[in-house]
Formats: structure tokens, sequence, C-alpha cells
């Protein structure tokens, strides 16, 4: 049958436009799609796959993103090992994972050292990545979080928690650990939010938050199951305590956001991205030149801007998220200038000049001599040389 | 890791951007004057905590 006209108020609707103006079956809730209106997932390396900074990180009690790209470990209470962990078996390699991010208790710490003292896992998400949500109107949406987590014990009430960091509101979930050692699929829902929209901004607005340990300060409420104000004595109601054993290890992957409330018979599939779009994602928040650490890398084009300092002009493989800090690891002869038939080596770059969200200019004056205005290339000299550039949130 | 210091770092004469160094470690920061910058709002909390800066060379 020739197709003679085309309904278009079908086209706005969503319902499939059919043949002389009829109404489609099949719209995407007839045919049984999941509602998913975005076209990149939320969470940024859910997958575990990019790890720019390190695979392993031992001796870790502090709070910083170690490991695992975006996903910042919180350890102040007990003292860990920190990798990027390979699966090679089990149910969450099975469903396609082959990266977890693991933490494993090195120093126990019964109790914590201070009551407001948490070891958590966290994802920071920028308010720019939250719309959707339509947090603060009358149409806002549920949110369902879905991961696979292993861990050396079993538990129960394991809590995590949804932080509007805009407005200073939270949401708790929990989940159990049935069996020790064993790779389980966990979705958690959560209650829309009418109240409070999200800031759209680039910086954090909504903290995702696994609570693995903490202080007295973060237990003796109750698990929000609705929206409430930041009430700190809610966030870890019942303690897993990680810290408590060396023995003990928590293990994650297959993390997932949705807009919109799933069971695990109706969750999305997971977004699987090829790792050159996943590591892209990332370096809006972290961009390590030369992550493989080889001794001779290049690191860009140089200038003499007089005989005894030199510039070297970035630019970023994409735009980050804010002006980076640069961070670098310094020692004798860690980098190097070719120029003009000799080498100039030198320790560290002295300073950080036009930092911006697309490029910066590394400034270089101690320890070279050449001639202004001639070029040179910059490269690494040492192995343990390390050059990266921050925007994280 | 722990602060050993922070330093300003001055380009012609002008500040233009902090030094963050730590204790027993050859890792740096320097880190620009940008408001949005978590780095920088961390020194401005680490000075609203009774600490001071290093001036510049």
């Amino acid at each position: 049958m020739a197709l003679s006209k085309i309904d278009v108020a079908n086209m706005v609707t969503g319902a499939t436009p059919v043949a002389n103006g009829g109404t489609g079956q099949t719209t995407f809730a007839a045919a049984g799609l999941a509602k998913r209106p975005l076209s990149k997932p939320i969470i940024v390396n859910g997958d575990m796959a990019v790890a720019q900074r390190a695979t392993s990180v031992t001796s870790h009690n502090a709070v910083s993103y170690t490991t695992v790209d975006r996903f910042k470990t919180v350890s102040e209470v007990g003292t860990y090992t920190v990798i990027q962990e390979s699966l090679t078996s089990g149910a969450a390699y099975l469903a396609g994972f082959r990266n977890a991010l693991r933490l494993d208790c090195t120093t126990a710490e019964a109790t914590a050292g201070s009551a407001g003292d948490q070891t958590t896992v966290e994802q920071r998400i920028e308010g720019f990545n939250l719309s959707a949500f339509k947090k603060g109107t009358s149409s806002a949406e549920k949110y369902t979080l879905a991961f696979w987590v292993k861990a050396n014990k079993t538990g129960s009430n394991l809590q995590v928690n949804l932080r509007d960091n805009t407005n200073d509101r939270q949401i708790g979930g929990t989940y159990s650990i049935a069996s020790a050692d064993t790779w389980e699929h966990k979705v958690i829902n959560f209650a829309a939010d009418t109240s409070g929209p999200f800031a759209d901004v680039n910086t954090a607005e909504l903290i995702i938050e696994w609570f693995l340990d903490g202080g007295s300060n973060y237990s003796g409420g109750a698990v929000p199951t609705a929206w409430e104000s930041k009430a700190n004595g809610d966030r870890n109601v019942t303690n897993f305590d990680l810290a408590g054993n060396t023995a003990n290890d928590w293990a994650i992957t297959g993390v997932q956001l949705e807009v919109g409330e799933f069971s695990s018979t109706t969750l999305p599939p997971f977004q699987f991205e090829d790792f050159g779009d996943n590591l892209a994602r990332c370096q809006r928040y972290y961009y390590r030149i030369n992550p493989h650490a080889d001794a001779a890398a290049s690191i860009g084009e140089a200038s003499y801007y007089s005989s005894s300092a030199a510039f070297v002009c970035l630019e970023f493989p994409v735009a980050m998220r804010d002006s980076p800090s640069l961070e670098q690891t310094t020692g004798t002869n860690y980098f190097n200038l070719n120029r003009n038939s000799a080498n100039d080596n030198f320790n560290t770059f002295n300073n950080l000049n036009a930092s911006d969200h697309t490029s910066a200019h590394l400034y270089i004056s101690a320890d070279i001599s050449g001639t202004a205005g001639h070029g040179a290339r910059c490269r690494f000299e040492n192995a343990s040389a390390r050059l990266a550039f921050s925007a994280e949130i | 890791m722990k602060i050993d210091k922070i330093k300003k770092i001055n380009f012609e004469g002008k500040l233009n951007c902090y030094k963050i160094t730590y204790v027993d470690s050859n890792f740096e920061k320097l880190v620009p004057l940008k408001e949005g910058n978590t780095d920088y709002q961390f020194i401005l909390q680490w000075v609203a905590e009774g600490n001071t800066i290093e001036e510049a060379d």
C-alpha cells in the first residue's frame, strides 16, 4: 500500500505515523521499550574500564580519586589498597564487565577515629548532566540506580545515598550482600523530588554515595526513603564496617543511573561505550599525558621566551569541565627540551599560565638555556615523570 | 598526602597560580586562580582554617 499521508501530529506524541492519517500502535511504551531520554549514560565510566591515574594505589587513607576515573574514594576510616580489578569470571563478567573498582582493607580501624570520618565511594555528577530528572518541578522523575557488587562478607541494609548538592537534600536506598565473594546485581529505586531543582552548572550537583564505613555522626537516624533536608545521621544507618578487619574487601562495577523507575526485569541494558568515547568523557575531568609512562613520550611543541625560559603550549583533547590544575611528579632530569641540536633537561614545570577549559601554557624557568624565539620539542625524559590536568569535582 | 606548603607563583611580577607541595612526596600541583577549580576552592578553605600561603620568590 502506498503511503499517501503522514500524520505529523503523531510524530509529536510519539505514536508511529502510519498511512492515511491512522494512529500507529507502536509507541515506545506499547513496544515495551524503556524510556531512556539520553544518548549517553549519566554515569561516566560505569564499567570501570578507564583508570588514567593508576591501576593500583596502596596505603590509601585520604579523600581523592585513586584508580578508576570518576569514582572518588573517600577513605577516612581504615586504610586500603584501591585497585582496578580485572574480571575473568563470575556473574558480572558474564554480564560483560571486564573491570571493577575494589577496596581491600589493609589497616583495620575498628571504630572511626573521628565521629565525622567516613569511607565511601562516590560519583559526583555535574548539574549540566541532570536536567532529564526534572528535579524540583511538578514533572520530576524517579531514579533507578543499578550496579554489580561483591564483598568478602555478607551484610544487609548497606546504604547508598543520592545527595542533592544544590539544595542540601538527600534520599537513601539499601541493598544486601547475600553471598560472600559473589557478584550480585542490585537495582534500587529512588523517589522523584518536586522540591529544589538541580542548578544547571558545571559543578557537582548530585553525589551518589556508597557508604562503607563511618563514624557516629552518620548513624542514629533512619534511611530516608523520601527526599529530605540533609541529615548526616541518616546517611549510614547500618554500618557495613569495611574497616573492621583486614580481611574485608568490597568491589563494584556496572553502575548505571536511569531516569524513571525500573525493576531487575525492566531495567534497560547497560550502555557499554567504546573505550575511546569513555576515555574522552573521563578527560573532561582528568587528562593524563602519556598514561603508559613511556620514557621519551612527547609533551608538545615549545618555544624559548628568553634565553632561560620557555613555554609549552598545550591543547586538551576535549574541553575540560573548568580550568584545570597541573599535577606533576618531579625529579632530576625528568623532562627534556630538544632544541637546535642540543638538549636541556629540566626537573619541573615552574608555572601554569593561561589555564582554561581547552588549553594551557606550561612555563619552564630553571635548568634550561637557549635562544629567545627558537622552537623546541618538549618530552618526557624519565618514565617516573607524570603530567596530568585535573578539573575534578 | 599531607600538605607541606602552598606557595604563590608569580609571572612577570603578578600572582599567577599557587603551588601545592606535599610531605615526603615529589608530587605537586600548580593551581590556577579560578573559582571553579576545586583545588583552588580547597586552598581558600585551607586559608580560612588559619593556614598561610608562602610568598613568591
